[in-house]
This record gives C-alpha cells, sequence and structure tokens, in this order.
C-alpha cells in the first residue's frame, strides 16, 4: 500500500473534511420548486430564467418580501443601487456548518457559493451571465493555484422569448445552462439531482427550446461536453421535460433524456408529479426515474432513481421539507439499494437571507442481508441573496 | 403521483439477485461505481482532481490507479484487501490534504455499497486487467515489485493498460514509474 509523495498535498489547502465535504453542501441557488402551485403556477412567475433559478422577477422580489420574517427591500442590494429597467443584476453567497457522519465522524464548515448574476434585456433578446468562484482544479507537485483558476462562468447565454418581460410563452436559448429535466430541486444531494442526470456543475453548452404557459410547459435541450473546460460530466445528448397543470392544485410531468460519452450510454426515462394540499398548505412532489446504462463491453445496468417531498409552510416565515430518497444502482443486484430521509427547515429571516438546518440520515441495502454503513448529516447553511 | 404507486416502486427495487454477476473490468467498474460515487463536482471528477485522483472516465481511472499507485500491480494482486484503493474504502487511509489529521475513509460525502467494495477487490484479485500499467506513446509502461524484500523496476510493454513482456529490468540504481520515466529506466 503505497502513494507517491508527488501528488501529496500542498501547504495551504484546506483540510480534508473542509475541502471533501464541500460536496455535502455546494449548491448555486436556484429556484425553490416547493413554491410552484402553493404560491404561483410556473418558476417562471418568480424567476427570469422560464426553467427557474437565479434572478428573480418583480414578482420574485414580492415573494421573497412577504415570506419573511422581518421583510426589507428584497431588491438587489436593497434598492440602494438602482439598475435601468433592461438590466437586472444579483448574487449569492452562500455556506455551511455542521457535522457529518459519512460514516466517519466529522464538524465541519465551508464556503458554497459566491456568485454574481447579470441580464441584461433588449425588446425580446437577452443576455445572463452567472459569474464566481469554482473550486479551483488540484495542481499536482505542490502547485497553488491561481485567482483566475478559482473564478470562473458557471452559466452563460443569450435567450429570446416571445412574451417581452413575460414569464410565459416561446424561449429559445443557447450558451452554457442546466439542462432543463425533472423537477430541478435545490439541493444537489437529493437523489434526483445527484444520480439523476443533473448532478452539482452539470452546466454546459447546450440549446434549448421551450414554451411555458399556465396549464403546461415543455423544455428540450440539447447539449454537448464542454469543449472548454474540465467537466463534472462528460455526456452530451438530449433532454425532455413537459408538465401538465391538470389544475391550479395538480401538476403531472414526464422526462426523457439520452445521452452518450466515451464509455457508456444512458436513457433516462420518469415521471414527477406535484400535488398542492391547501387546506394544510402542504405541497408533495414527487419525480421516479428509471435508467438504462450500457457499458462499453459486457455490461448494462437497469436502476431506479425517486424522491419525494413533503413541504409545509409555518408562519410567514419558515418553511419544513420532509424528503425520502430511493437510489438503486442496480436492480438486478441485493443490496445495492440506497434510501435516505432529508428533514430541511428553513428559516427566511429576510428578504435576502436563509437559514437552512438540513438533516439526512442514509442507509444502504435496507431489507437485505449486506449493504453497507449508515452515514448522515446535520448542517447549518446560511444563504444571502444580494 | 400516486403514492401508492411510488411506495410499491420503492420496495420492488429493494428485490433482486443476491448472486452478483457483475462483470469485474475496469470499465464497468468505472462508469457504474467509481463515477458515480467518487467523480463528483468536489471531489475526482476532471474538473476538481482532488488530490491527483480522477475517476470520470476509463482512461482517468486507469491512469489515476497507476500513477499514484492506488493498486501496486502484480504485488497487490495476491492481497487486494491491502491495496490503497481498498484501504480506502474500507478502513480508511492516511488524510493528503491535511498530513497528520488521521485516516480519510472515501467515498467522503455517502459510503459505498459493501457489494460495490466487493466487486472491486474481485476485479484487484483478477489482476487489475486494464489498470495494470499507463502506456506511453510507444506503448511501454512500468511495472513495480516487491521481489524478496528489494523493489525491482521494469519496463514492459503496456497495451490496453495491460502488461505485456518485460522490456527491460532496470538495473541498480534506476526506476521507472509512471512520474518517473514511465516506459524508461532513470535516476529517481
Amino acid at each position: 500500500m503505497r502513494r507517491p509523495v508527488s501528488i501529496a498535498g500542498s501547504a495551504g489547502i484546506a483540510t480534508s473534511v473542509g475541502v471533501a465535504v464541500l460536496v455535502l453542501g455546494s449548491a448555486p441557488a436556484d429556484a425553490y420548486p416547493q413554491y410552484q402551485l402553493s404560491r404561483d403556477q410556473m418558476c417562471s412567475d418568480c424567476h427570469l430564467s422560464p426553467a427557474g433559478g437565479g434572478l428573480l422577477s418583480e414578482n420574485g422580489y414580492n415573494v421573497a418580501e412577504m415570506f419573511s420574517q422581518f421583510g426589507t427591500a428584497p431588491e438587489f442590494t436593497y434598492g440602494k443601487i438602482p439598475t435601468p429597467s433592461w438590466l437586472a443584476l444579483g448574487g449569492d453567497l452562500r455556506g455551511a456548518a455542521g457535522y457529518i457522519r459519512t460514516p466517519d465522524n466529522a464538524v465541519t464548515g465551508f464556503p458554497m457559493q459566491a456568485d454574481l448574476y447579470l441580464h441584461a434585456a433588449y425588446k425580446g433578446f437577452s443576455l445572463q451571465l452567472v459569474g464566481g468562484a469554482r473550486p479551483a482544479q488540484w495542481i499536482t507537485n505542490n502547485g497553488t493555484p491561481g485567482v483566475l483558476d478559482r473564478l470562473w462562468s458557471r452559466e452563460h447565454y443569450v435567450m429570446w422569448q416571445q412574451n417581452e418581460g413575460g414569464g410565459d410563452g416561446l424561449f429559445i436559448r443557447t450558451g452554457r445552462f442546466m439542462p432543463v429535466f425533472g423537477l430541478r430541486l435545490v439541493e444537489h444531494p437529493d437523489y434526483t439531482r445527484r444520480y439523476g442526470g443533473t448532478p452539482l456543475y452539470a452546466e454546459t453548452y447546450a440549446a434549448a427550446v421551450e414554451y411555458v404557459t399556465p396549464a403546461w410547459e415543455a423544455h428540450v435541450t440539447g447539449f454537448v461536453e464542454d469543449p472548454l473546460i474540465d467537466p463534472v460530466v462528460h455526456d452530451s445528448g438530449v433532454a425532455g421535460y413537459g408538465e401538465v397543470r391538470l389544475n391550479p392544485r395538480l401538476a403531472v410531468g414526464g422526462e426523457a433524456m439520452l445521452t452518450t460519452s466515451d464509455g457508456q450510454t444512458r436513457i433516462r426515462a420518469g415521471a414527477t408529479g406535484k400535488l398542492y394540499v391547501p387546506g394544510a398548505d402542504v405541497l408533495v412532489q414527487a419525480e421516479l426515474q428509471f435508467v438504462h446504462q450500457q457499458v462499453t463491453g459486457p455490461g448494462t445496468d437497469d436502476q431506479l432513481v425517486g424522491y419525494v417531498m413533503g413541504s409545509r409552510s409555518f408562519g410567514s416565515a419558515f418553511l419544513l421539507d420532509l424528503g425520502l430518497g430511493h437510489y438503486d444502482e442496480n436492480l438486478a443486484i441485493q443490496g445495492l439499494d440506497r434510501d435516505a430521509v432529508d428533514i430541511n427547515l428553513h428559516w427566511f429571516v429576510t428578504s435576502h437571507l436563509e437559514l437552512v438546518l438540513q438533516n439526512r440520515i442514509e442507509g444502504i441495502g435496507l431489507g437485505s442481508s449486506s449493504g453497507g454503513p449508515t452515514s448522515g448529516w446535520v448542517l447549518l447553511h446560511g444563504h444571502y441573496r444580494l | 403521483m400516486n403514492r401508492f404507486v411510488w411506495v410499491g416502486a420503492l420496495f420492488a427495487s429493494a428485490c433482486g439477485n443476491a448472486t452478483d454477476d457483475r462483470p469485474p473490468t475496469l470499465e464497468y467498474i468505472t462508469e457504474t461505481i467509481l463515477a458515480p460515487s467518487c467523480a463528483t463536482a468536489e471531489c475526482h471528477s476532471a474538473f476538481k482532481r482532488q488530490v491527483g485522483d480522477v475517476f470520470d472516465t476509463v482512461a482517468s481511472t486507469r491512469r489515476t490507479i497507476v500513477a499514484n499507485q492506488l493498486v501496486a500491480y502484480p504485488d497487490d494482486v495476491a492481497d487486494p484487501a491491502h491495496s490503497f484503493l481498498l484501504t480506502t474504502l474500507t478502513v480508511g487511509s492516511a488524510s493528503i490534504l491535511s498530513p497528520g489529521s488521521g485516516n480519510v475513509r472515501m467515498p467522503y460525502d455517502a459510503p459505498m455499497p459493501d457489494a460495490d467494495i466487493r466487486l472491486i477487490e474481485n476485479w484487484i484479485g483478477d489482476g487489475v486487467p486494464g489498470a495494470q500499467c499507463e502506456p506511453n506513446a510507444q506503448n511501454r509502461g512500468c511495472m513495480v515489485r516487491t521481489i524478496a524484500g528489494q523493489t525491482e523496476y521494469d519496463v514492459v510493454e503496456c497495451v490496453g493498460g495491460n502488461v505485456g513482456s518485460v522490456v527491460t529490468m532496470c538495473p541498480a540504481g534506476q526506476i521507472c514509474t509512471f512520474y518517473t520515466g514511465n516506459g524508461r529506466c532513470v535516476a529517481p
């Protein structure tokens, strides 16, 4: 058992715990799909992007202000830096600290996100830029990353939309962004994100045609492996997602994705559902995905990925999520399934500040004679929106 | 979605065959185990390359295993459990990022199923096919053996990540590893 010294760590690098655990928490600010149906019908009711996430629209600002403990002006920098109507600016800062047991025990704290957003619009055309910090790539032989190695643009695209300034109609965009697929839950450790085709930093160069109405929406995204940087995901392919809102409180959707890379081809097909129960103020959303994977040479897998989440608001500033995840990496073999219970409590302190207590317990091979260690974490996650 | 369908699907998926007939190949293990478990954004993806290990493609996994001696061929074949890779997955190995802070077990964010670890162990026991060496432009690589307590460095034919015939046994005072020579005997 040995390992060459030449790749060993460099001075000044954060501890293994602090760095490695970033995988648990790094999360670009996305939309909260918990608000769809329970507050509005479409992601684009609150966000400038037709798929949700990132910069808020005027209505999004209003929701942020209303659904917070102490309010405060919701605009960028509290309105102290005014912007013309054609320009929207924003940003997100995130960090977290807590205890993990996966299965070794550790107490940790780590930064998660530091991004700035720009959205400039002219008639039906717009430009979206997201720039900020990225984890620097490891450099062998005790190399220290430079400043530019720690910066990137996670998203940048140009878009044309049929309804200028509106959240519905036809959208066509091309550039670098996340293929639109599934429920698009915020927390990337949620199984349908991590194992479901849209893991953290899976943004890549793509072109999408999207149509959004209050009654239904459809997104088709063609994408290629990022040719400019070493990417997280090497896939090229096409993803489709459609959702029909049968009534203002019930939506069902379908999803499919075909990807290929050097070494494997993967087909994903699945369904989503959302039900809002107004009497209890509970939103239940679920996504179930079947995956068929063909590996170069002998070897195929059939997998199942699922996540169901119930969310309930308490008062004007708290949101409680109970999530159940299931992932079976090979349906033919016992002991390869894992299940997770997530309990997340959000406190929207002001229209700009959010605290989230994130808890997970995860088991492997439940119900079979062999599995693996049980794991979990408790993290306090802070999010400040500029 | 009908919650009964959901629950039924979960229970159905917990079934499966107790016999693990998955192919113990570098390609299969990379694409179905190492890439989804280890090649995440902040860890061993090409994007991050944490501690120099990358597991997101077959080629990068081969290079990582050979270059960083996660599995030393042929020495670890007889005792896969003592390879750096297996040790790191089962009980942990000394932290590289924070030397002296103790052992770190991988994957860091979510444990690996025992069956996956067994498959990797079987693959190592089968001779680490596909990750015995990293070929240079002349399809030559290195093999490091411990014989009677002495380390022997050989230049070998290396095709498809597999060691072929020995080309040269490095003389005393010279070595051949991925980082030093790779396919040639050179002074350390």
